[in-house]
């Protein structure tokens, strides 16, 4: 075992996402257990890890949805406020996409990317439909602008969500295991956007099962296990070369040897 | 089976048609101050703070507890001698049944409000929307329409309410029907026509309100 210490690309500039000494529990669970690491301008971190492991706990807590009990988030220098006003406006910059979608039942494909920018920035209703329509092109929906979300696939109303979150133009944007509600064979379509946001040089954070992914598109990977953050590195490094036992025990249940 | 004799219903139709007027009257205003305090009040039972959501629960379960003649009654008897304000038979009535019948709409607006997944709200928040903003775009617009039902069913409620304001002479239809009948002594004809009219007030309205209901359900379904 060498311990050449892999090389982070993006970390030559000041991260625009740190998380210091993160703590969660759930009663007597302990979810996170003090993790700090760093998310660096341009990068695709996937957290990966078993079930219950705390990576969507913590992809959760990051825009204060659902606040830690200790540590802090500091998102482009700025520690994450607590006051409800105050982390509207830095939740504003960054963009979620849950596993369940949660598009709005009432609103057409179109209205559902409109409605951040009409209620929150006050874009009027005009331009904000504009820009809208754009996103649906960019996520190859819009021809179904006019669809309430009933009648959208599964996949469908994924990529709607991500042109929903786009809409705000976030510096950041975290999924939380966006295809673990998909069929498999709408999975891709999802995969393949997020896969051209990367090359856009966006920054993303995935909690993700799709392990084939993680390998061809994080720039980064950190393995969670218990609370903790187990290992990370590269993706060939995690994939190919695991360092800690554990991420290969991990890693072999799922079928990577 | 004794003849159907229409004379008192045809001479006095002028009477009773202004009555059917003045329930349809009392039976919209009513039902519309009802649906908009029970939505604000709806909301402060969910949202408000404790003190609030306990005095709101209080009430709700008071109205309950009370039959709405009593409420009309002791409005307009009682009140003016407790208090030296003196209500017209009309208000007195809208007043009582909007009261009485806001206690009905708190309940469904709080089952509405409630019904709505969590993750509504938080892919709401999570935009950047403020609590306010949420409830206004994304809860209320979802629960209005699984509400639906349960409205329309508090409407019919309402306008067969209304007839209980015959009892303070307030000029609506069972009060003008109550009069025909008795200056005729034609009961069984004045009566019969009173079922007719509240039948054919109501079942088109009921069905009207499953009908939208059927057509929006699906945008309620998240």
């Amino acid at each position: 075992m060498t311990d050449t210490t892999p090389i982070r690309r993006a970390a030559t500039q000041p991260p625009l996402l740190e998380y210091k000494h993160v703590r969660k529990a759930f009663g007597a669970f302990q979810a996170i257990d003090d993790i700090s690491i760093n998310i660096y301008p341009g990068e695709v971190v996937c957290f990966i890890g078993p079930s219950g492991s705390g990576k969507s706990t913590l992809l959760r807590g990051t825009n204060g949805l659902d606040p830690f009990d200790g540590g802090e988030v500091i998102f482009d220098g700025l520690v994450l406020p607590r006051k409800p006003s105050d982390v509207r406006k830095v939740r504003q910059r960054m963009g979620m996409v849950f596993q369940n979608f949660e598009l709005f039942p009432h609103k057409t494909a179109l209205q559902n990317v409109a409605i951040g920018p009409i209620t929150v920035l006050n874009t009027d209703r005009a331009t904000a439909e504009k820009q809208a329509m754009a996103l649906l092109a960019k996520v190859g929906l819009d021809d179904k602008a006019d669809n309430y979300p009933v009648n959208l696939s599964g996949g469908q109303q994924q990529r709607v969500a991500i042109a929903r979150a786009l809409a705000m133009q976030p510096e950041v944007l975290l999924f939380d295991e966006p295809t673990s509600a998909l069929d498999p064979e709408t999975i891709g379509e999802v995969l393949s956007v997020m896969k051209a946001l990367a090359d856009e040089g966006r920054t993303m954070v995935i909690v993700t099962h799709e392990m084939s992914f993680a390998r061809r598109v994080a720039d980064w990977v950190i393995v969670f296990e218990r609370g903790k953050v187990l290992e990370e590195g590269p993706p060939e490094q995690i994939f190919e070369a695991p360092t800690v036992e554990r991420t290969k025990e991990f890693l072999g249940h799922l079928g990577w040897a | 089976m004794p003849d159907f004799d229409l004379t008192p219903i045809l001479d006095s139709w002028q009477f009773l048609a202004t009555g059917v007027g003045v329930t349809i009257l009392l039976s919209i205003l009513s039902m519309a101050a009802s649906l908009m305090l029970g939505t604000l009040l709806g909301l402060g039972r969910v949202y408000g703070p404790r003190g609030l959501q306990l005095a709101i629960t209080f009430y709700v379960d008071t109205m309950r507890s009370i039959p709405v003649l009593v409420v009309i009654v002791w409005i307009y008897f009682a009140v003016p001698i407790l208090s030296g304000i003196n209500f017209p038979p009309f208000w007195s009535a809208l007043i009582a049944i909007t009261i009485h019948i806001t206690a009905s709409v708190v309940e469904i607006v709080r089952a509405g409000v409630e019904s709505i997944r969590e993750g509504q709200c938080r892919a709401g928040l999570a935009l950047g929307m403020s609590w306010p903003q949420v409830i206004m775009h994304i809860v209320l617009p979802q629960a209005a329409i699984r509400m639906l039902p349960a409205i329309g069913s508090v409407l019919s409620v309402t306008i067969k309410d209304t007839a209980i304001a015959s009892v303070i002479a307030v000029p609506e239809f069972m009060k003008r029907a109550e009069t025909v009948a008795s200056q005729s002594y034609q009961p069984m004809e004045v009566f019969t026509f009173a079922i007719i009219v509240y039948f054919l007030l109501l079942f088109p309205t009921t069905r009207t309100v499953d009908f939208i209901y059927r057509r929006l359900s699906h945008l309620g379904r998240s």
